[in-house]
């Protein structure tokens, strides 16, 4: 019995072997997270309503400027039907001219998608998005913002959250 | 078109004719759909796209719309829709699988979501939904979706009450018990051994229903925990380790897209779209955005720089699609290093697409009237990079992959798929591409500028696994091609098209598809003149590619080749039970 020897499929096996073999000496791929950062800009995502247009940036947590806000609900009636995430509460205490009923949006992470139309849909500009992602906690009840929380500016490229340190949750 | 009208026509006097671009509706009587059906795929109307039932209560018919497409060069931008409008409490009507065999899973598909019976339907049971399912059809009006109950927070005080609890109305027609409750498919009933096994063993554990003590022939699964692509489930009848039959068991991750976008508004509607397809989201909005802008009437006012935008988006949606199926793909026939490679060179995308739209895997980028923001400075140089690492990469892949003989003895000649029969069963993508016909949406009919820019359809005559895997891998190169020239033909300018206040469409519908990843996509909506959609479907390409994967391409070839079948069609069960 004749046996049909072929060298082809063996010569192409070690060359796919020799190109992978070349790749011991490149420079690694994968990026050591946490410890390295992306390296990616760093900048908000906030909408600008009288051009109708955005900024790029990250779509991380939000930040509220407490301020400007005027408890119109425009980003919390968006949120109702996508993810139920922003729900307005009552700040007594906190007074400004623009706000007589003290109303602020308070965001749950647990259920937002981070698709940032609320902060397309403020017409006052007070809501962005910043590039703080690492939000994970061992809390599900420590995931839920209140406006005072949102209106710190974000420690950005630092874990918001550090082990051991307990988050207050603002009364309201 | 108007000549087939008139022949239409001919047959009944009562067809109405509505037209609008290249979209044509006839609507005609339920008694010569048969009939106009054969005479509208004589005229070559052949590629069956989808099938689209809507309720409408108050006149008490549904509207049943079969929508064709074709693949014949003169016809290829065209798309038919054959109406016929059946009363709502006993909906029967003719199946059309002996003239389309494509619209045999659609109409299993419109019979549990609408109730609406099938004559002469070579089996009419449940599809998606659950098999213990005791409602009405879901996609009838009466049918309210559960909302959340009451949501409170102690540590709060919050308290939050707009809870709508559901309540069906007893007295809706038909009941979900005409259903068959059933999911065995038929070939088991032939093993009468089976039938006659006890449903105990010895030690009073229950016995897997579907093994058979057959002397030749047994049934097992293939699926259900994740057989790579999602949760699905093929039962497949094996001789040995020959397969003899199939039936597709899906509908594990079914969530009702169609049903949630009639309670969103067509913005709310951007997030929960993409979430079918996380890693084609920007492919999954694109025909979204497309059909809204005509129900909204801004098609024209959207820019030129929004467009491209868009272009490269969706491209970059592409690559990443192509890239996860190679890497799942190299897990499949056993070569880790193509998994870790297009895994890590699929960051270098999502990297680019990161930047210009702040999230990394469901981008929600594309609105109505254009896109969210602009690039950032020094964006489109480095894309261009990106671009080309990106693509010394990909050549890299052929030597240690597609040239490997370890692949080429897995998938050449492995499930060939025909001509015809890719034509016939309504295939789309790259499988239709491989089968040697040149059909692709962005082609057929160019949408959001892809007419002027220049690229290559990679078409393969043989139809087996190696010509599919081979032209999703020859579609990355075209894509880097089209973002290059997107990038340099983008002129700064505005990039959206914004419109205060409430958003109304107008009362009408409307159709758009374009090409995703695995092949066309398209969506109908039908508007009522009010800010909410009335009926959305979705014709998703997994879906359309299912009936190729199960009844014409496994019987005859082994249990391992079912994996390289099964995923060189790039079936994604969560886009296909949306």
């Amino acid at each position: 019995m004749e046996v049909e020897v072929s060298l082809v499929k063996p010569v192409k096996i070690l060359a796919a072997v020799k190109s992978g073999l070349r790749h011991l000496f490149y420079s690694r791929v994968t990026r050591r997270y946490p410890e390295v950062e992306s390296g990616l800009p760093e900048s908000y995502y906030s909408f600008d309503p009288k051009k109708g247009v955005a900024t790029a940036g990250w779509r991380g947590r939000h930040y509220l400027e407490l301020d400007k806000c005027t408890g119109c609900q425009l980003c919390s009636f968006m949120c109702d039907e996508i993810s139920n995430a922003i729900v307005m509460v009552e700040l007594p205490d906190i007074k400004f001219e623009q706000n007589k009923k003290s109303l602020f949006p308070s965001v749950d992470y647990g259920r937002c998608v981070f698709c940032g139309l609320c902060v397309d849909a403020c017409p006052f500009e007070c809501l962005h998005m910043t590039p703080e992602i690492r939000l994970a906690d061992y809390d599900r009840n420590r995931l839920y913002y209140s406006p005072l929380e949102l209106s710190r500016p974000p420690s950005v490229g630092k874990p918001s959250y550090v082990v051991g340190k307990k988050r207050e949750v603002a009364k309201t | 078109m108007n000549d087939l009208f008139g022949a239409v026509q001919k047959i009944t006097p009562e067809a109405q004719c509505i037209m609008r671009g290249n979209r044509v509706k006839i609507i005609i009587p339920v008694g010569s759909v048969t009939e106009v059906a054969d005479l509208v795929k004589r005229y070559g109307f052949n590629h069956i796209e989808s099938v689209c039932g809507t309720d409408y209560p108050n006149n008490n018919i549904i509207e049943l719309v079969y929508i064709v497409g074709s693949v014949k060069e003169d016809l290829k931008s065209k798309v038919i829709m054959l109406g016929s409008r059946i009363p709502r409490e006993n909906p029967v009507f003719p199946t059309l699988t002996n003239i389309w065999p494509g619209v045999y899973f659609h109409e299993r598909e419109e019979y549990e979501m609408l109730g609406i019976r099938f004559d002469g339907h070579p089996k009419l049971a449940k599809l998606l939904l659950p098999d213990d399912w005791d409602d009405m059809p879901p996609l009838r009006k009466e049918f309210q979706v559960k909302k959340w109950g009451a949501i409170e927070r102690e540590d709060s005080g919050l308290k939050i009450e707009r809870a709508v609890l559901h309540n069906p109305l007893p007295e809706c027609t038909p009941t979900q018990s005409d259903f068959k409750k059933v999911k065995t498919p038929d070939f088991l009933y032939r093993f009468q051994a089976a039938l006659e096994m006890p449903e105990y063993d010895t030690l009073g554990r229950k016995l897997f229903k579907w093994v058979q003590k057959d002397d030749r022939s047994i049934a097992i699964s293939f699926g259900i925990q994740h057989p790579g692509s999602g949760h699905m489930r093929l039962v497949l009848g094996v001789d040995g380790d020959i397969i003899t039959d199939v039936e597709p068991d899906i509908g594990y991750v079914h969530r009702g897209k169609e049903k949630m976008c009639e309670y969103k508004n067509y913005f709310q509607n951007i997030p929960q779209l993409e979430r079918p397809t996380v890693h084609d989201s920007s492919g999954m909005l694109f025909p979204y955005v497309l059909a809204v802008e005509d129900i909204l009437d801004i098609s024209d006012k959207v820019p030129e720089r929004a467009k491209y935008l868009r272009i490269i988006m969706a491209e970059f949606n592409r690559i990443l699609n192509h890239t996860y199926w190679l890497a799942i793909m190299g897990i499949f026939t056993g070569h880790s290093t193509m998994f870790m490679w297009a895994m890590g060179d699929r960051e270098l995308i999502i990297d680019a697409a990161q930047r210009l739209s702040g999230a990394r895997v469901t981008f929600a980028y594309f609105v109505p009237g254009g896109v969210r923001n602009d690039a950032p400075d020094g964006w489109c140089d480095y894309v261009l990079k990106v671009c080309d690492k990106f693509e010394s990469r990909l050549d890299k892949y052929k030597e240690i992959y597609f040239e490997n003989p370890l692949f080429l003895d897995r998938t050449v000649g492995v499930g060939v798929l025909g001509k015809q029969d890719a034509i016939d069963l309504g295939i789309v993508g790259p499988a239709l591409r491989a089968s040697g016909v040149y059909s692709d949406t962005r082609k057929d009919e160019p949408y959001s500028l892809y007419d002027t820019i220049d690229f290559d359809l990679p078409v393969m005559k043989e139809g087996d696994s190696y010509a599919r895997c081979m032209v999703s891998y020859m579609e990355m190169y075209q894509s880097l091609r089209i973002i290059r020239q997107a990038v340099s033909k983008m002129k700064p300018g505005p990039v959206r098209y914004y419109f205060r206040g409430r958003i109304r469409g107008r009362e009408g519908e409307a159709y758009a598809r374009t090409e995703a990843a695995r092949g066309s996509l398209s969506y109908y909506i039908i508007s009522d003149g009010k800010e909410k959609p009335y009926r959305v479907k979705i014709s998703s390409p997994s879906f359309r590619n299912l009936l190729a994967g199960v009844k014409k391409l496994l019987p005859g070839h082994r249990i391992a080749d079912v994996p390289v079948i099964h995923w060189s069609l790039n079936y994604w069960a969560v886009e296909a039970d949306r």
